[in-house]
């Protein structure tokens, strides 16, 4: 469980996140929507033990965020992902192998073969969807229980699209797996989530707040 | 662990180029070593296998600095930050794999290129294995210590700044900073105190606060250059400060990187304190350097004044350019006014500290306290280096009684004159400390020096060559300004050599050295790595001149004695500038009338030997260029010579 309690995160005299508290049950698949610069990378820094909180305090399964014990637990997609100038999707596997107990080549194989993605090829050749197809597949193979995504959906084409729904969908089902994700597109997170939080300028609202916003 | 070791090989792996340059650095200095194939074999051992290798030494700072800039440099992009600090490891994990392999990356291969050198050298005989060990020992040990220093405070920069700029510059100030504020400060307290010259705790701080002083010390890169032995109780104290400043370093970058923000900061530093440190630090160098610049106007003396002056025009033109380098905006040239306030009092403060603590030193240490003293006549360039003297004379007894005296009532606290002589003086005191002090010897008063001249002790210190052991020279030089020689002697001829020299020394006075130009210059050249040693030979060296004419050489002989062909005379003009004199070429005779020749040649000595020009003066408006035959008669050749006043 990934518990959020008054967490207030500011960037310089600007405040990003006031005061923010969430709680995301196991096995569930959480939504966050929200404008541009609402705070949601943020957040998902925060609980990824990226960024430290001003106030407050992120706990996952009890574990202060930011500890090597939580952070074992989680893996972070970012929306934009840094690899080496020579890496391939093979090299990437090895790189996740390295740090995860749980990563299974077999599946990131499989998986990579299934979107069609050469191995060996490098990862600069590639177009933005097929990269967030790396990425994807590699963090569903490190098997941790929580998986945070930022704009997973963003580059990918409807009918990838589905078939990343239906694997993120099936390691919920399957092993439990407690997704987060934040995008901009609300009708993929209909499609997905079990709860949607929205945040606006740093604060969680309700869905009749952030109806009568729009 | 597996973890640990899987993430050291990914942070190899983005370190290759790294690696590929130091390998290929220390691979090619070693490769060149090896290749000098007359390397006489105590060079070998102290040269190029000890730690004091300058070419060692400036790829220490030069990795140090590279490899701490490059530790961090996932913190200066937001995907690789979220990459690395999202990873199951601690900050201190990643830290200390980072921090593991640049020492790994710089000390394997040093280690692998000094030991290999060292069984090279071992080989071709060159080195011995049981001489050789501590050397490359200490050549393994104090680079990478060095290197580790460097990096740290590369890697402070690097994490105290938020732009390669600023990092540079902070960088820059960590380096160059407590060097530039030491010399800074014996400046103004040179010009503020007219008895200051060297203070022993200025130098002292200056050993340890400096890191590439610090860095070269304890690397003994100046015995390097000296062509000197390396010795390990020489170095200890700065290697160990060396090592406390590496830990220190270390922890303190460790705190940091631990509590630093990872998310980019819309400002110069990471931290705001840093931002006052930078501005004030700073602050206090240039408007010292300002104060000390102003001083130029003052002529010989403080001038409250100007330093007034300086103060209150150059702190707020320094503190609008710093303004514009830290915000990198001209337009913030006028801008944080409280800080001017406060940068005003911070140098009042500074200087006012100064002019306290040089007031309570400008005194004369009480006799009774004085357990021996030594003086140097800088204008006395052909006793040597008047340093050097300082530290090889000792003047105890009735003569440190009768030189004190001699000082407080010739220079006493006076100021510098126009026709005033720099005098340099050395008090050993009883408690075990020193006091440097410089006073200025009225020209008038100049003859009273004979007195000094003559104490038992002075010369010792003064001319190394009555200091001089004859095993310890090879071979003697001998020139007149016109011909050179080298005498190749032997063991006892050497003895007698010298032996004549001192005992002709010993009797020369300071009013013979302020008449008479000297008649030639012998070297005494050591072995390799001891430096030589010049003697001047004036008239009335009788005996070495006698021993000079058994090798054949006519020590006498001057420029009139030579067939000279034609004198051209190039007179100059002085012109006095606001803080230069500008010298100019006036005219240019030619002259060729054998007697006009002959008058002129008896009043011309050698350039080379008007080593005493403050003391013996000659005509510096004119250079005369005295042509003349070989003693084959065949070849015409020159000689720049100056004119007796």
């Amino acid at each position: 469980m990934i518990e959020i309690c008054n967490v207030t995160k500011r960037f310089g005299k600007f405040v990003c996140l006031d005061q923010v508290s969430l709680t995301i049950p196991d096995g569930i698949v959480y939504g966050l929507v929200g404008e541009n610069g609402a705070g949601k990378s943020t957040l998902l820094r925060l609980i990824a033990g990226v960024y430290r909180a001003d106030a407050g305090q992120i706990r996952i399964d009890g574990k202060k965020a930011s500890t090597v014990a939580a952070k074992k637990e989680i893996l972070y997609m970012p929306d934009r992902q840094y690899y080496d100038r020579n890496a391939t999707p093979l090299t990437i596997g090895h790189f996740y192998r390295n740090f995860y107990d749980g990563f299974s080549m077999e599946d990131y194989r499989g998986l990579l073969e299934m979107f069609g993605l050469e191995e060996n090829a490098l990862l600069d050749s590639f177009s933005k969807g097929m990269k967030k197809q790396v990425f994807l597949a590699a963090a569903i193979c490190t098997n941790t229980r929580y998986l945070l995504c930022d704009e997973v959906f963003d580059g990918l084409d409807p009918q990838v699209r589905k078939v990343v729904n239906g694997l993120l969908l099936s390691a919920v089902e399957g092993r439990k797996l407690t997704l987060f994700v934040v995008s901009h597109y609300l009708e993929e997170l209909d499609r997905i989530c079990n709860e949607k939080g929205y945040l606006h300028r740093g604060r969680i609202l309700t869905e009749e707040e952030w109806m009568r916003l729009l | 662990m597996k973890r640990l070791i899987g993430l050291m090989l990914e942070d190899l792996k983005s370190k290759l180029g790294m690696i590929a340059a130091v390998w290929y650095s220390m691979g090619m200095l070693c490769l060149v070593f090896s290749l000098k194939n007359t390397i006489p074999a105590g060079e070998v051992r102290s040269l190029y296998i000890g730690p004091g290798n300058s070419s060692f030494f400036v790829l220490t700072i030069v990795f140090g600095i590279l490899m701490g800039a490059g530790a961090f440099r996932f913190l200066g992009s937001e995907s690789r930050t979220d990459l690395y600090l999202a990873l199951p490891f601690t900050r201190q994990q990643l830290f200390g794999v980072s921090w593991l392999n640049n020492l790994l990356i710089f000390a394997v291969p040093l280690v692998v290129c000094r030991v290999l050198f060292f069984q090279i050298s071992v080989a071709m005989g060159y080195s011995q294995y049981v001489d050789g060990k501590l050397c490359v020992g200490m050549g393994c040990l104090v680079p990478t210590l060095g290197f580790l220093f460097v990096m740290g405070l590369s890697m402070l920069a690097c994490l105290l700044a938020q732009k390669n700029g600023y990092r540079i510059g902070l960088l820059l100030l960590f380096l160059l900073g407590p060097d530039m504020f030491l010399k800074q400060v014996e400046k103004l307290l040179g010009a503020m105190v007219p008895s200051f010259y060297r203070s022993t705790f200025l130098e002292t701080l200056k050993g340890y606060l400096s890191p590439i002083t610090l860095l070269s010390r304890a690397a003994g890169v100046q015995e390097y250059a000296d062509g000197a032995y390396w010795i390990l109780e020489e170095h200890r104290p700065y290697i160990l400060a060396l090592a406390g400043a590496f830990l220190l370093l270390t922890v303190l970058c460790l705190l940091i990187f631990w509590i630093r923000p990872a998310e980019r900061i819309n400002a110069m530093f990471t931290f705001r304190p840093v931002e006052y440190f930078v501005r004030y630090g700073c602050m206090v160098l240039a408007g010292l350097w300002f104060v000390n610049g102003f001083q130029a106007f003052s002529f010989y003396g403080f001038s409250t004044a100007l330093a007034g002056i300086a103060v209150l025009f150059g702190v707020p033109v320094l503190h609008g350019l710093l303004n514009m380098i830290l915000a990198f905006d001209a337009r913030k040239f006028v801008s944080a006014k409280w800080h001017l306030l406060a940068e005003i009092v911070v140098m009042a403060l500074v200087l006012g500290l100064f002019s306290v603590w040089g007031k309570s030193n400008e005194q004369m240490p009480a006799a009774e306290k004085i357990e021996s003293i030594a003086v140097a006549l800088p204008a006395l360039a052909s006793g040597g280096n008047g340093e050097e003297a300082l530290e090889q004379m000792k003047m105890e007894g009735d003569a440190l009684s009768d030189v004190y005296e001699w000082i407080q009532f010739i220079c006493g606290e006076k100021g510098r004159e126009e026709d005033s002589y720099e005098l340099l003086v050395k008090y050993e005191l009883q408690d075990g400390g020193s006091k440097y002090c410089r006073y200025w010897l009225p020209g008038y008063a100049l003859a009273t020096f004979d007195e000094i001249f003559t104490k038992e002790g002075y010369k010792r210190g003064t001319y190394a060559a009555l200091r001089l052991d004859r095993v310890k020279y090879v071979e003697v030089q001998w020139t007149n300004g016109v011909e050179e020689y080298t005498l190749d002697l032997k063991e006892e001829e050497r003895q007698t050599l010298l032996k004549a020299y001192q005992e002709d020394l010993e009797k020369l006075t300071f009013a013979k050295i302020r008449q008479r130009t000297p008649l030639g210059r012998l070297t005494f050249a050591s072995t390799k790595n001891q430096g030589d040693i010049v003697g001047y030979l004036y008239p009335g060296f009788s005996k070495t001149l006698q021993v000079l004419s058994h090798y054949g050489i006519d020590g006498k002989k001057r420029i009139e004695d030579y067939e000279i062909a034609r004198i051209v005379v190039d007179r100059y003009l002085l012109k006095d500038g606001l803080l230069y004199r500008v010298r100019y070429l006036a005219d240019q005779k030619t002259m060729t009338d054998p007697q006009q020749i002959k008058a002129l040649a008896k009043e011309l000595s050698a350039e080379e030997l008007c080593v005493d020009e403050l003391l013996h003066r000659h005509d510096q408006n004119a250079e005369y260029t005295v042509y003349y035959r070989d003693s084959a008669g065949q070849t015409v050749r020159s000689v720049k010579c100056l004119k007796g006043l």
